[in-house]
């Protein structure tokens, strides 16, 4: 499927989900396809309108109440099943990642002219502010500009009242799944009177981009590891010596749905050397005992909101810790996986005991291996989305 | 054409077409300005110089942070641990048997050596053999020498070491008296471990350790201190070594009856450390005062780095400063540099190539020495080296012969 295929796809998918909620179930996908061509075409030949239709239709989905809110929180609330977005939120998705590195009040941080975002106390009162800012890309600064589902949840969490809490009624929404924002009539007529055709950007591509994106992100997708390496160092004792090994290129993949990231990655341990052929010979006869013993498997699973979207996007550097699993000698143990992702280089180090998997302490001519061994696998990946 | 008989025991004797050592305007002005034993010391520099930190880049690459995993001395050479025995064998030696690296080529057999091993007796000894080379329009001189000829015991038990080193170092220039059988090194070192540290105290006789990337004790650079061929002293060191980094701290004085040479109180540091994968750089810093009052300091700095592909290449820089105060004299700023570029062609065959630049008096520009030079080291089986250096040598503002040639090679053996 080329990617021109797959974006039609995936448009088709999300405005049939529209039409869906809009009681066109029983469309055909004939019906939805066109109906995808009659809304590109409108938005390109009555633009302005089509804002401001999208918006209204928005607000008239199933689940929401139809009624606009008042902004600054003054309306007469949201409806049952309409969600809400509130400071914790705001606070996890936005400020944490883009904005707290310059504008933190605790010990330590930097607070660039004076603006702080740690607590809801120093956030309300410039909310609307801040979510003008985001909007025009005038923050972060000298950082790449938000993507579109971020700009629209500050505008939703400004527009529903800029709340500390979602009310108990509402529905905390899941990122990335933005039709569950509020968006407000004022805020899209305030667009159109600003730039009609930023306006129509704002109001109806950029959610349309952005819900695409949600879509992959909810889509599953298999990422392949890509000239993979596996490294490892054990120190050598009392000297410190540095032994290290590589040469195993680790097979795997993992896929990406929803909320949910899963992998498991084999490598090929009869491959590995240490840069000496007698410590090599030790090494897979003696204490891995790789013919007996050729592949460790090693599995991981990440559970976080727009994980999907996270690893779409590779603008954004990701650093994480997750839970792991090392498969090996016909054991299994748990432990902690670092996984660092640049661009599309994934690095992913954890440190496992031998004696935890039977391995006696390797020792050689008065140097004796500790028995923590830190490994690292090196790789980059590469997406093979899944027909649809 | 005079014809010059070089004094002591060389082998060799080349046709000496001038009388360099008299009218060498470069060498006159250094002898008028700072004494016979700078100006020969800077000779023997340009001899010994490519041998400062040998060891680093084949044994760093290894994983080899701290010279004790070699070597029972903490500041590298001398006897070998079990380990570096081994190694010698698996990583330096082209070829090599089963046993061939062990004592005596392992005549002692497997038994013994295992209860030598058991015993924590570690055996050895050196022999070290140079031929120069010097040639230029005005003369042609070559010598070959004994450099080195000793046995050295050590003895590991637990968190002690003991040693002695016992055997001759012949200065072919020096008029002084051979010293055979003497003890250049003797002492004793507690080494207690933790999880991130090995730590070191020794006391004894032997040299401070001083030099970038991995201690150096070369002849170059104790000469260039105005030290004596031999630089053991009664000294007391503090050492460390972890995962990244190296460091000693060490004082030294003259012992009763001392050879005048030797009459000198030092204080030496030195620290080296290693990021990323390929990447080290060493820092020493040395003071030294004689008892005739004249003193010395300098420091020395050491930046590698070597790449686990294709042939394996290493790169060093290093650089010397010497500051030496001598009473009536003003005080005279030495440096020297080197860039060495290294390949391993195959295991036990490097080929070396390096630029260095030194002034003996940076004030003075008629000390200025450049040398390119091309070089070949060779581990043909475990006990044996040979180690061949080339250098076309230029100096810009000597009158006469500013290009000559100047080679040397040393053969080693040890037990």
């Amino acid at each position: 499927m080329s990617n021109t295929q797959f974006v039609v796809a995936t448009l088709r998918r999300v405005v049939g989900e529209r039409l869906e909620a809009q009681e066109s179930r029983s469309s055909s996908n004939l019906v939805r396809a066109i109906a995808v061509l009659a809304m590109l075409t409108s938005m390109s030949t009555a633009c302005q309108y089509n804002d401001l239709k999208a918006g209204s239709q928005a607000a008239s989905r199933p689940g929401s109440s139809g009624t606009a809110p008042q902004p600054g929180g003054g309306g007469s609330g949201p409806g049952p099943g309409i969600a809400v977005v509130d400071y914790q939120l705001v606070r996890e998705q936005i400020f944490v990642p883009h904005c707290l590195r310059c504008h933190s009040s605790e010990a330590g941080g930097v607070r660039r002219g004076g603006v702080a975002l740690n607590t809801f106390a120093e956030a309300q009162p410039i909310a609307a502010s801040i979510a003008e800012q985001i909007e025009t890309d005038q923050m972060p600064l000298r950082a790449p500009a938000l993507p579109g589902d971020l700009k629209a949840l500050i505008r939703a969490w400004v527009d529903g009242g800029a709340v500390e809490v979602a009310p108990a009624s509402g529905v905390r929404p899941r990122l990335g799944d933005q039709s569950n924002f509020r968006r407000s009539k004022d805020h899209q007529r305030t667009l159109a009177r600003m730039n009609p055709i930023r306006a129509v950007i704002q109001g109806l591509i950029l959610p349309s981009v952005s819900e695409a994106k949600s879509s992959l992100a909810s889509m599953p997708q298999v990422y392949e590891l890509e000239k993979a390496s596996l490294e490892f160092l054990a120190i050598g004792r009392p000297s410190f010596l540095k032994i290290r090994g590589e040469g195993a290129r680790p097979e795997g993949e993992f896929s990406v749905k929803d909320g949910e990231i899963q992998g498991i990655a084999h490598v090929d341990l009869r491959s590995l050397k240490t840069g000496i052929e007698l410590r090599d010979e030790h090494l897979h006869e003696r204490y891995a005992q790789t013919d007996k013993y050729p592949k460790a498997e090693l599995s991981f699973q990440i559970v976080q909101e727009r994980i999907g979207a996270i690893m779409a996007d590779q603008s954004v550097d990701l650093q994480i810790s997750v839970p792991g699993r090392l498969r090996w000698r016909e054991r299994e143990h748990e432990l902690p996986i670092q996984v660092q992702r640049k661009k599309s280089q994934v690095e992913v180090e954890f440190k496992f005991r031998l004696s935890d998997f039977g391995i006696e302490t390797p020792q050689y001519a008065g140097v004796k291996v500790a028995d923590e061994v830190q490994v690292k696998v090196l790789s980059h990946v590469r997406a093979r989305k899944l027909d649809q | 054409m005079d014809r010059i008989q070089i004094p002591t025991n060389s082998r060799f004797e080349f046709e000496i077409r001038h009388s360099w050592r008299t009218r060498n305007f470069f060498e006159m002005a250094l002898r008028d300005l700072k004494g016979r034993k700078f100006a020969q010391g800077l000779v023997v520099l340009a001899m010994a110089l490519p041998s400062i930190a040998m060891a680093y880049p084949e044994l760093t690459r290894h994983g080899s942070v701290s010279c004790t995993t070699c070597h029972l001395s903490p500041a590298g050479g001398g006897a070998l641990t079990i380990y570096g025995r081994s190694m010698s064998r698996e990583i330096l030696s082209r070829w090599g048997g089963p046993n061939e690296e062990r004592v005596l080529h392992g005549l002692l057999g497997r038994d013994l050596d295992q209860k030598l091993d058991d015993l924590g007796l570690r055996l050895g000894g050196n022999v070290r053999g140079l031929q120069s080379h010097r040639e230029n329009s005005r003369v042609r001189q070559g010598q070959f020498f004994l450099m080195q000829a000793d046995l050295k015991l050590g003895v590991e038990l637990e968190e002690w070491v003991a040693y002695l080193s016992a055997g001759e170092v012949e200065n072919p220039r020096s008029s002084e008296p051979r010293r055979t059988l003497n003890s250049s090194e003797h002492w004793v070192m507690w080494r207690p471990s933790t999880e991130t540290q090995q730590w070191g105290v020794r006391g004894g006789r032997f040299p401070l350790t001083f030099g970038g990337l991995q201690a150096d004790h070369t002849l170059s650079v104790r000469k260039l201190m105005s030290l004596g061929l031999s630089s053991a002293r009664t000294s007391l060191e503090i050492s460390g070594a972890g995962e990244e980094q190296t460091w000693q701290l060490g004082v030294s004085m003259p012992a009763s009856g001392s050879p005048r040479d030797e009459e000198e109180r030092a204080l030496a540091a030195r620290v080296d450390r290693g990021w990323s994968k390929s990447w080290r750089a060493g820092a020493s810093l040395w003071r030294g005062e004689l008892r005739d009052g004249s003193r010395v300091a300098g420091s020395f700095h050491a930046l590698g780095s070597w790449k686990e592909v294709g042939l394996k290449p290493y790169l060093q820089v290093e650089s010397l400063h010497l500051l030496r105060r001598r009473d009536q004299l003003a005080d005279v700023v030495s440096h020297a540099m080197l860039l060495r570029n290294g390949l391993e062609l195959t295991r036990g065959l490097f080929g070396i190539l390096q630029i260095q630049h030194e002034r003996g008096d940076v004030q003075l520009h008629a000390s200025e020495v450049n040398r390119y030079g091309l070089g070949l080291q060779v581990f043909p089986r475990p006990h044996f080296e040979i180690y061949g250096l080339w250098h076309r040598v230029h100096r810009p503002f000597a009158s006469l012969d500013t290009w000559s040639d100047e080679a040397f090679a040393v053969f080693h053996y040890y037990l």
